[in-house]
């Protein structure tokens, strides 16, 4: 079998281009791992209006086109298609343009002069090959670097803790101590105390619980245990995170009734993930008129299937077929990394799960688990 | 129950030593307080204490660093209870510590004094 790819080749000069479609076409008579289709441009403007669709696996650069000069063009192509492969083709032995260009992250330059079907098919799948690995690279450092942020993040979660819960100590006692002295409230004042102090307990309670599930967050889970846990609970934790803000813009969780079930898991790591796709949800539906989100549970042989809907319409194709990649992201730049899903994805693989967008009318992800064996 | 058992109570929060002493004081233990743990070493120098309950992070030296000297003077055996908002401790280092209880921050009222009844009876 051979591997396909679809080139396309930026040059302004008609002979240079009929020497690389030639060039292309003797590589498609005689290689046994490459299949080439090929497209060209004749400037930039028009190469860019041809990148749009993401179709092109690989780029044959000339470097002085009409409408843009040498490092100029690769800066620009680098900014709106970083992970593109570039083969830069100069009309000269101009070598340290040659670096440069490299440097500037393109993965190979040919002397036009010298193109031949070996040389440029071995430069075409090094070049693929290349950037495949520099793509692997940046994934590798930007997880890092997400690693680093929650680690950070779970530092503060910790301190802010243990700043927390003194102060919460002493609320939860004395209300606490109060409630037991008015335990048979004689008048309707010592009533109306006893309610009062009741929502201050319960209050309390609250921000005692949502403390507690910031600091789980503090630790380090790589080591932690793998533990039967009930799916119920780690709902409930997890919506204790969050429903404020669902509560605050008018959005409804609708809550079926969770079936009794256990899973062998790391309750954070599942939590982290749940939060993920409500977050997710929350930011997806804001602008809609309808707006909900229906958490849903089922078993379903040996496996548990958490369903997560929301109220948005059922995503299109292309979103379909890229949303567990990293870096992929529908929201505004800055505004999401593109590693949720993919992460979260990655969570439950090691989980033996699996997570899913399905096929319904709305947007609807399914997390399924297997069961925990009682 | 006895007479009057002793409370050693240590942490720098004053609202935190009153919300226990009263608390101990309504089940008819007698309360010592100490912000820190130079104080606390002071009272176990002059008073009979049956019991210590002391915070894990203090402002000089933290509950668990009085823990682990405590266990080195010969011929301690009060039994102590950590209490602790965030210990970062792991279980092996709990137990190492070899103390009679850990308290979560927050905690009911209610379950120190079960805890305590517990392990001084």
């Amino acid at each position: 079998m051979r591997n396909s790819f679809q080139t396309l080749l930026i040059e302004d000069s008609p002979e240079d281009r009929i020497t690389v479609s030639r060039t292309i076409k003797k590589i498609n008579e005689n290689s046994l791992i490459l299949e080439l289709q090929y497209k060209e441009a004749f400037n930039l403007k028009e190469g860019l209006e041809c990148l749009k669709d993401n179709s092109i696996d690989v780029l044959l650069l000339d470097l002085s086109l009409p409408d843009a000069e040498g490092m100029g063009a690769i800066e620009k192509l680098k900014e709106f298609y970083p992970n593109l492969p570039i083969i830069i083709l100069t009309g000269n032995e101009d070598e340290r343009n040659s670096i440069k260009a490299i440097q500037a992250g393109v993965q190979d330059y040919l002397i036009k002069k010298e193109i031949s079907p070996h040389n440029l098919s071995r430069s075409i799948g090094y070049a693929i090959e290349r950037s495949k690995t520099a793509k692997e690279l940046e994934e590798l450092r930007i997880q890092q670097a997400h690693s680093l942020k929650m680690a950070t993040l779970g530092e503060v979660a910790g301190n802010l803790a243990h700043e927390i819960n003194n102060p919460l100590t002493i609320i939860l006692g004395f209300s606490e101590r109060i409630l037991k002295k008015l335990s048979t409230p004689e008048t309707e004042k010592e009533q109306k105390i006893k309610s009062h102090v009741e929502k201050i307990h319960s209050m309390s309670e609250r921000v005692a619980k949502i403390v507690k599930n910031l600091k789980s967050y503090s630790r380090n889970d790589e080591s932690d245990p793998l533990q039967v846990v009930s799916v119920e609970d780690i709902i409930n934790d997890t919506l204790e995170l969050c429903s404020e803000k669902f509560k605050h813009e008018n959005i409804p969780i609708l809550k079926s009734e969770i079936p009794a079930s256990g899973i062998l898991c790391k309750d954070i790591q599942i939590s982290q993930v749940l939060l993920n796709l409500m977050n997710n949800s929350f930011d997806a539906i804001q602008e809609l008129d309808d707006r909900w989100v229906k958490i849903h549970v089922e078993t379903e042989d040996n496996f548990v299937l958490i369903k997560i809907t929301d109220s948005g319409q059922i995503l299109d194709d292309k979103i379909k077929k890229s949303i567990f990649s990293p870096f992929y992201t529908t929201k505004e730049r800055g505004k999401g990394t593109g590693l949720g899903m993919s992460i979260s994805q990655g969570i439950i693989k090691e989980h033996n799960g699996s997570l899913s967008l399905l096929d319904t009318e709305n947007t609807c992800f399914q997390i399924a688990l297997p069961m925990a064996k009682v | 129950m006895s007479l009057s058992k002793s409370v050693l109570i240590i942490d720098d929060e004053a609202l935190i030593q009153e919300l226990i002493m009263m608390e101990m004081e309504d089940h008819g233990f007698c309360c010592h307080l100490a912000s820190d743990t130079k104080k606390a070493r002071e009272i176990l120098n002059t008073h009979n204490i049956d019991l210590i309950i002391t915070d894990a992070m203090m402002p000089g030296e933290s509950g668990i660093e009085f823990i682990k000297r405590q266990n080195q003077v010969e011929g301690f055996n009060t039994p102590i209870i950590l209490m602790s908002g965030f210990t970062g401790l792991s279980s092996e280092e709990a137990k190492d510590l070899n103390v009679a209880a850990i308290i979560n921050k927050p905690f009911h009222s209610q379950d120190i004094v079960e805890i305590i009844k517990k392990i001084i009876s």
